[in-house]
């Protein structure tokens, strides 16, 4: 038995479940990509105070340079928590845009793939003519 | 299911099938590799030289093409063997190739992963080529069908332990090997597993495999825990989890309980109880292995787990309101952080321990244990848990309580299962299957006071290096037997000649050493063959008796000559004067406590193997007398400490002399039995009848008759000569002297021992006054002249 004979097999193959797959796992990469830079949890505590750091606020009411010193205290930590936040987020969103338009040409690459294999067996024996001629 | 049922499923995976054809994966795996290795050096010739080019580029898009292909194709394979379908796909490649062939067991065997499963057992290449040649028994596809099958789907164990039932050829030939039926399906499945697994681990493109990268950014959700950084440790950092290696697998179910306790919304907080403490930070160990690879239910994600060093966090303050405020800004700092469980490991020893401090830490923990923002796991023995938690009804009522078990030998063998793969990688060997269960079983029964999983480890890489030093590569079952033997010095596995012949004359040689006890002499040493045999039960001692008999009878030299024959040395023996442990407290001195370890408990664990002998076991308290009752009975007991102490290397000896008033009485028209004996000891409450009846043996040792005291003072003689031999003086021995000795040394009530008493205070006495008076020099040859009641030395020149 040749290797010609697995053609008809692995065409009806790689059209049918192998898309399917390479469809999958392409996705698959962009779900870790959300999961690797926590984009969920990071959305969700995008204005809460850097690492928790938090002043407590003093037992008194009238103690306003106390409340004042605090709020501002508290006030720095989430405006911290959120360029932080937000320098990952942003960076998650480049990468994930990038990891997008990559999974689609991989996506169109599987397609043709076949043809693309033809080509380069074509291409090649083309240098290599070219070489001796 | 019948062949031809299984049969119809080969279209199931065709393409699979057809690809195996016209390529082998062997030859797919050669090819992939060539056409990389190819371009690569094309690709950098390409960029080196200058001429060429477009030859270059011909070649290189030829190879690239080459590679995708095979990287294609196997895309495919993958797919298919990785598709859930009814049969095994690698029983369906057995069964494609088996068109033309009379004998389903030969395709099986000529098929890799039938091979690499006799492999496993120890067969040889040449082994496996023997066998089908002298295979008389054909298993056809007419009469083949999957049995013990209770589901649709067949698996490649059900396939092959199915041919085992068909074919008695092979099951005779696994069994001249060791091999039972049982062993051959378990192998079948370690390497059934173990092919799935090394392919599932090639795919680290499956979500599943890519969630286990951590990921970045969600720390900054959480808060700093600055103080348990001080008084403690990420569980990456603890011992449990450095050593943890592939043991995680094990605990599956446990970390499914802690998981499904941890995700409540109040009162998250466990107290893990096991028999042996050791295996609640395994678990917890386990968790926090499972967090790191992102495999647990959402509400554990992203947790911490801190271990609390708790004798740092109490030996840092001498003050209680020092300790209380920083254990307390300890546990909110850890709460604030919004991610931490923290774990106390063994709880009853922390409050014990604060107790010296003056402070009550249950009422500290009370609080946090109420809220929501921290989860607190707890450890504790069971025997701990008993005796200082589980009265706290207020503290226990935070706690959700979850025991576990300590894994069996089944499970044991699996996990050292995918151990041996990762040490046949490192180091270059080749396990058995024969030999890994008998590293299990001998972790069980030699071993036993430590996990049984740790010392299977410790088994596995101790055994390597002796197999590398003498240039080998496989490791049998003779290897483990061999390096336990040189751990324990107990024999084991095969019985060598030079063995065989020294146990044969076991009896013999007793003899030598024990005059008159013939009936004690044959019931030890039948009970020793029984143990060396592998016969005897491996969840108790090696042997247990209790000899009765009065005073200098050659109960203690019974025990001195076992220690000598069977373990090879006579300091092996360790004694215990047990009318030392008469009273209520007995018990306490010999096992320890939380604070001191027992003498008992600590002679035991030092010798490890060895004859135990009791000497006058009858006046040890009732508490001692349970103690053995269990021992006995299983092998082990537990310490002070609530520590495993493993009994199960020794032989038990009990003696007593209780009952030799009767003995006296007897005479030859009226002997004693042992049975009159035993009632009398039973009735008189000197021992309880279970007791008795957990021994082996009660052996009756009976009183010395003159003859046998006339063979006993020759013994004696020559043991008072061999010591002077080695001082350079000769003892000659005469019929006058060993007539006095037997007159002198015949004592009913102390038997042989008033003989031993005559020679030391007679013989040895007379003797050292002449080394000191300078009458007797190194050199000199002497012996005894008997005049009346008088013993005097005369010098030959």
């Amino acid at each position: 038995m040749n290797l010609f004979m697995v053609v008809p097999y692995y065409l009806a193959w790689h059209y049918s479940r192998g898309l399917a797959q390479w469809t999958r796992n392409l996705f698959n990469f962009l779900s870790f990509e959300f999961h690797f830079f926590s984009v969920t949890e990071l959305l969700r505590t995008l204005f809460a105070p850097f690492q928790r750091l938090k002043e407590r606020y003093g037992s008194n009411p009238m103690d306003v340079e106390a409340i004042l010193s605090s709020l501002l205290v508290n006030l720095i930590m989430r405006v911290v928590g959120l360029v932080v936040r937000s320098v990952i987020l942003i960076i998650a969103a480049l990468v994930i845009t990038v990891s997008f338009v990559l999974v689609l040409a991989l996506l169109l690459l599987w397609i043709l793939l076949p043809l693309v294999l033809v080509g380069l067996i074509v291409l090649g024996i083309g240098y290599l003519i070219t070489f001796k001629s | 299911m019948n062949y031809t049922d299984l049969y119809k499923h080969i279209r199931d995976v065709e393409p699979a099938l057809v690809l195996d054809k016209a390529l082998s994966p062997e030859a797919r795996r050669i090819l992939r590799k060539t056409f990389f290795i190819l371009l690569v050096i094309v690709l950098i010739a390409d960029l080196l030289v200058t001429q060429y080019t477009m030859q270059f580029r011909g070649a290189l898009l030829l190879l690239l093409c080459g590679l995708i292909t095979m990287h294609a194709l196997e895309a495919m394979y993958r797919s298919y063997y990785f598709n859930k379908i009814q049969i095994d796909i690698r029983v369906l490649k057995i069964l494609d190739t088996i068109k033309g062939k009379k004998d389903m067991t030969a395709v099986f065997l000529a098929h890799e992963m039938g091979q690499y499963v006799m492999f496993r057992l120890g067969f040889s290449p040449r082994e496996i080529a023997d066998f089908l040649k002298s295979k008389k028994d054909i298993v056809t596809v007419q009469e083949f069908e999957i049995v013990e099958n209770d589901d649709d789907e067949v698996t490649f164990t059900e396939f092959g332990f199915s041919l085992l039932h068909f074919d008695s050829d092979l099951l005779h030939a696994l069994r001249k090997k060791g091999v039972t039926a049982a062993d051959f399906k378990q192998t079948l499945e370690w390497v059934s597993r173990m092919d799935r697994k090394v392919r599932e681990q090639e795919r680290w493109w499956l979500l599943e495999n890519l969630l286990r990268i951590p990921s970045i950014g969600k720390n900054l959700s959480f808060g700093q825990v600055y103080h348990l950084d001080r008084y403690g440790h990420l569980i990456m950092n603890d011992s449990s989890y450095v050593q943890l290696g592939e043991k995680w697998r094990i605990y599956g179910s446990s970390v499914s309980k802690l998981e499904s306790v941890l995700s409540k919304a109040v009162g998250a907080n466990i107290l893990l109880t096991a028999k042996e403490s050791y295996i609640c930070m395994d678990a917890v160990a386990s968790l926090g292995k499972e967090i790191l690879q992102g495999t647990v239910l959402p509400s554990v994600e992203n947790k911490r787990i801190y271990v609390l060093d708790a004798n740092t966090l109490i030996s840092s303050y001498e003050e209680k309101t020092e300790f209380e405020t920083t254990f307390q800004t300890v546990l909110l700092q850890a709460a604030s952080a919004g991610n931490v469980i923290l774990v106390i490991p063994n709880l009853p020893d922390f409050v014990e321990n604060t107790h010296s401090l003056g402070t009550d830490v249950k009422d500290l923990l009370a609080e946090v244990l109420r809220s929501s923002n921290l989860q607190v796991i707890a450890t504790s023995s069971e025997h701990s848990y008993h005796e200082v938690l589980e009265t706290d009804l207020d503290l226990m009522s935070n706690f959700e309580k979850v025991h576990l078990d300590e894994f069996d030998e089944f499970q044991a063998i699996s996990l050292l299962e995918d151990e041996v793969l990762y040490a046949e990688s490192r180091e270059g060997v080749f396990f058995t299957y024969q030999a890994v269960k008998r590293i299990v079983e001998s972790a069980d029964r030699y071993f036993s006071d430590t996990s049984l999983s740790d010392k299977c480890v410790d088994i596995l890489y101790e055994v390597i290096p002796a197999i590398k030093k003498r240039g080998g590569t496989v490791v049998t079952q003779a290897d483990v037997d061999e390096l336990v033997t040189s751990k324990t010095g107990i024999s084991l596995g095969k019985i060598s000649k030079d063995e065989s012949s020294k146990l044969s004359h076991l009896k013999e040689e007793m003899r030598k050493r024990v005059v008159g006890q013939e009936l004690a002499i044959d019931a030890v040493c039948d009970a020793m063959l029984r143990a060396r045999a592998g016969l005897a039960n491996p969840k108790r001692p090696l042997g247990s008796f209790m000899f009765i008999g009065p005073t200098g009878v050659g109960k203690t030299e019974t025990a001195k000559a076992l220690a000598a024959l069977f373990f090879g040395n006579e300091e092996t023996m360790l004694r215990s004067d047990m009318s030392e442990y008469s009273d209520s407290e007995s018990v306490g001195r010999m096992i320890g406590d939380s604070n001191r370890a027992g003498i008992f408990a600590s002679k035991v664990r030092e010798v490890g193997h060895g004859v135990l002998l009791l000497d006058e076991f009858e006046k040890a308290s009732p508490e001692v007398h349970d103690l053995f009752l269990q021992i006995i009975d299983e092998g082990f007991f537990t310490d002070g400490r609530g520590e495993r102490v493993n009994m199960r290397n020794f032989i038990i000896i009990a003696t007593s002399n209780a009952g030799s008033d009767i003995l006296y009485t007897q005479s030859a028209q009226n002997p004693v039995s042992k049975q009159q004996i035993i009632d009398h000891i039973i009735g008189r409450h000197i021992l309880r009848t279970e007791l008795l009846n957990r021994f082996d043996d009660v052996i009756l040792f009976d009183s010395l008759k003159s003859e046998q005291l006339g063979k006993i003072a020759h013994l004696m003689f020559e043991k008072l000569a061999k010591r002077l031999d080695q001082r350079g003086i000769t003892l000659r021995e005469s019929p006058s002297l060993i007539t006095y000795l037997i007159q002198a040394g015949n004592n009913p009530k102390f038997g042989a021992r008033e003989m031993n008493r005559v020679i030391v205070k007679e013989l040895e006495s007379k003797i050292a006054q002449s080394l000191v008076l300078g009458d007797l020099f190194e050199g000199d040859t002497i012996a005894f002249t008997v005049s009346g009641n008088n013993l005097e030395i005369q010098k030959y020149s």
